[in-house]
């Protein structure tokens, strides 16, 4: 890349900022070049680094007006932002900006006094040392913990919900066929009573009377345990419905 | 260099560079004589150059170099009492940074 082309990337590069500061920060480099003289033109270059790093150092001093957002280490000015990380770092700082809104990392190599250590523009509040990758390390390690314990006790809560279930429906069912079986029993009773009828007529009245009077008795059971379910059944259902559907409804809130 | 230098040391450093320059002084003399006293990449300087410039610290002024426009920085009052402060500052930070380095022998 020659300083033609290293000036043509970088002014396609600052496209995004204000017509006057592309204009100054491109003065700047032109005047930059001219100075070094076109004996030093390809050791500028490289020093620059890329026209891509060049324009990302002016856009983020634009962007975020801030001194204090990288530092000047033995290996030159470095700025988490543009910097790629190599090597593991024997010390990291994490601070967050307060007013910028943004957090970044300054990496030292060194042991030294940390960042800008004599300043007091040091605005920043230390950030506790979680990562992300860590809170999701964090959760599996749990839940592969929690999983042998949790999933029989949670087959037995669904065990135990269906039970319940069944109890109910077998219940109100078991007294709509307790209500019918006591209708035929009255109707069993009374035609027992008809043929009695001609040995002895007030043992076939009373039995006859008992009958339809259990008879009777039943009939209304019956229909009252049947609307009983008409209304108990379609309740149940909508409850077990909700039930089933409550964990993933949570989730779409949540 | 072991130690890191602050952006507003750098501040300071390019301020005191330019100040020495009656007339004004441009980027790429700055860049060098800032690059003699601490190591910087060359792309670090305009942004501060910038940044100094709107904080109204640093004015600039064109001026005819080799039938072309050469971009002078200079000191403003604003600018030179600033560097006074950064003066007083670092004079009180390098104090007691040498009085424990060398057990009380102040420079």
């Amino acid at each position: 890349m020659n300083r033609k082309e290293f000036m043509e990337k970088l002014e396609r590069l600052l496209t995004g900022i204000p017509v006057d500061e592309r204009e100054e920060a491109l003065q700047y480099y032109t005047d930059y070049f001219e100075d070094a003289g076109v004996e030093h033109e390809a050791e500028v270059i490289s020093e620059l680094g890329s026209p891509e790093k060049v324009a990302a150092t002016i856009k983020a001093d634009l962007k975020g007006g801030s001194s204090d957002n990288g530092e000047f280490t033995e290996n030159g000015y470095s700025d988490s932002r543009f910097e790629k990380r190599e090597n593991p770092a024997t010390r990291e700082n994490t601070y967050k900006k307060a007013e910028g809104g943004y957090s970044y990392r300054s990496t030292t190599e060194n042991d030294s006094y940390g960042s800008s250590s004599y300043s007091d523009y040091e605005d920043g509040s230390e950030k506790p040392r979680t990562s992300k990758t860590l809170k999701i390390i964090l959760v599996i390690l749990i839940g592969l913990v929690v999983i042998p314990f949790a999933f029989p006790v949670l087959i037995g809560i669904v065990a135990l919900i269906i039970g319940i279930v069944c109890a109910a429906f077998g219940l109100f069912a078991g007294l709509v066929v307790g209500s019918v079986a006591l209708m035929l029993a009255g109707v069993a009773i009374f035609v027992f009573g008809l043929f009695k009828l001609l040995v002895a007529l007030p043992t076939a009245l009373l039995t006859c009377g008992s009958g339809l009077i259990i008879f009777v008795l039943g009939l209304i059971a019956t229909v009252a345990t049947v609307r009983l379910c008409m209304v108990i059944y379609p309740a149940m259902c909508r409850i077990i419905v909700n039930i089933c559907r409550w964990p993933f409804h949570r989730r779409v809130v949540s | 260099m072991v130690f890191n230098t602050g952006a507003a040391l750098l501040d300071a450093i390019v301020l005191a560079v330019v100040s020495r320059e009656k007339e004004g002084t441009y980027g790429y003399k700055i860049t060098q004589d800032v690059r003699r006293v601490i190591e910087v990449s060359e792309s670090t300087l305009y942004p501060v150059l910038r940044r100094l410039q709107k904080d109204e610290c640093l004015e600039v002024y064109d001026r005819q170099f080799d039938g072309r426009n050469r971009r002078y920085y200079k000191v403003t009052e604003k600018g030179m009492a600033q560097l006074n402060l950064y003066r007083v500052e670092w004079k009180n930070y390098s104090s007691k940074i040498n009085e424990i380095f060398e057990g009380g022998v102040t420079a």
